[in-house]
């Protein structure tokens, strides 16, 4: 913890929040004393967002921040004093963690609040996911765990940045300054951009945050753990490159995942009826569903699909989402998709992606920044 | 008699039972029958002009009745029939 700073200080600085209400010095010693972790995904959005959120919170008297360091001059022009990282691991808690993302269906936020009693281990803050699975899932005790997904509809832009980024550090700042508690789930309908209206779900902190992405440990990451696992898929995206390649993601009955490639049989449906299926094995992939049932007979159960796009991004498509969930109803809401983007014949990126049930879209699963 | 296969996202249909046993000579008969005795199912597999829909495979055995006789693929006592939801998808949008 760093060393306190000077009440008197303190109030002059931020005194404007004192004025608000039942945010009394506690309060605003309570934000002082609070770390934030502003994360964030790739997207223009994303980070927009997260910089915005970190610049509130700054702004509002937040004692110390892990954020990236090309952010540093900005924040500590905001507050030469914050005490700035860029390692999560320095993140002592008590910690608010920031996750921003752009998703099929907007932007979001998810974070995850916990009180000094809750704290995630170090490892836990290395990934954004497991940090809030980690409070998530430690929310059994009697100590305060909250966290929250806020969603923004569509459109995912400039403006909705600082909307989405300003709201999530009101709520939390609203927290911390005992004015009110975080909720758990906060879905935010933009088809009026000047006047957001907020629908507010309520959820005891012993529950998850809804979101299937939040909520799950992250797949790819347990994936990741064993390089042979995954070299599977890499090698199958690569040897059939500029085809799609595909298969499955196994678990057997002790846990333990395995990935299996299977038969690209999409050119073989687009020679029967060209009409119905007019794409090819290079912009397509269709598998033998019956290996799925074939896997069960022999204990493996099916927790994703898997399939390369060729020289494009490992983003889940508008194809990908039509054929996995027509009619807006996903046809393996339990089961992920990991998507492979193979650039000019080697693997360049892969990401996992949940059917996510509050927003009714495909999400990408959390990573590391 | 054949069986047919249901898929968990159907079996809201078939009071949750993941198999359903039929008598019937084709696949098509066999699905008639599935209606007869779950109603609304039948919708959900073919379309209004009689044909498998896209995202729904019916196999006969190990192979989709696409590539056999469609609905007038034989079906013997011991066979079995299995509806599967299609896994598919692809780059581009």
């Amino acid at each position: 913890m760093n060393a306190p700073r000077d009440p008197k200080l303190l109030y002059e600085r931020y005194g404007r929040q004192l004025l608000v209400d039942g945010a009394d010095f506690s309060g605003q010693q309570a934000l002082h004393g609070l770390a934030a972790v502003f994360a964030a995904d790739t997207s223009e959005v994303g980070q927009a967002a997260a910089q915005v959120c970190a610049h509130y919170l700054v702004g509002a008297g937040l004692g110390r921040a892990v954020a990236p360091s090309a952010w540093a001059a900005r924040l500590q022009d905001l507050d030469p004093q914050l005490i700035l990282s860029d390692n999560p691991r320095l993140a002592e808690p008590p910690v608010a963690q920031f996750w921003f993302a752009q998703r099929p269906y907007g932007a979001s936020v998810d974070v995850a609040l916990t009180d000094a009693a809750q704290a995630p281990s170090a490892t836990d803050l290395d990934t954004p996911t497991a940090h809030t699975t980690a409070w998530t899932q430690g929310a059994t005790g009697p100590a305060r765990v909250a966290t929250l997904r806020l969603v923004l509809g569509q459109p995912a832009t400039a403006d909705a940045a600082v909307v989405l980024g300003a709201l999530a550090a009101d709520l939390v700042a609203a927290d911390v300054l005992k004015l009110a508690a975080l909720p758990a789930l906060v879905a935010v309908d933009w088809s009026d951009p000047d006047h957001p209206h907020i629908e507010k779900t309520e959820r005891g902190p012993q529950q998850s945050s809804g979101g299937a992405a939040a909520a799950a440990p992250s797949l790819l990451a347990e994936l990741k753990r064993d390089p042979q696992v995954l070299q599977v898929a890499w090698s199958e995206s690569c040897a059939r490159y500029p085809q799609e390649a595909c298969g499955l993601v196994l678990r057997d009955a002790a846990g333990l995942l395995s990935v299996v490639a299977a038969p690209n049989v999409q050119d073989r449906y687009h020679a029967l009826d060209p009409q119905a299926y007019p794409r090819t094995a290079r912009t397509a992939y269709k598998l033998n569903e019956r290996l799925i049932a074939k896997a069960a007979e022999q204990g493996q159960h099916l927790v994703a699909i898997w399939h390369s796009h060729c020289d494009a991004g490992a983003y889940f498509s508008a194809e990908d989402v039509r054929c996995a969930a027509p009619n807006d109803q996903p046809l393996y809401p339990e089961v992920a998709y990991l998507v492979v983007s193979v650039i000019g014949g080697a693997v360049a990126g892969a990401q996992m992606y949940h059917w996510d049930p509050v927003c009714r879209g495909f999400a990408p699963e959390m990573q590391p920044n | 008699m054949a069986t047919i296969k249901i898929p968990t996202p159907l079996r809201k249909f078939t009071g949750e039972k993941d198999s359903v046993e039929v008598t019937a000579a084709t696949v098509g008969e066999a699905l008639q029958a599935l209606e007869a005795a779950h109603p609304g199912l039948l919708a959900k597999i073919v379309d209004d002009e009689g044909k498998i829909r896209r995202f729904i495979n019916v196999y006969a055995g190990d192979e989709d009745v696409r590539f056999l006789d469609g609905l007038q693929t034989p079906v013997g006592a011991r066979d079995e029939i299995s509806i599967i939801p299609a896994i598919a998808g692809g780059a581009h949008g």
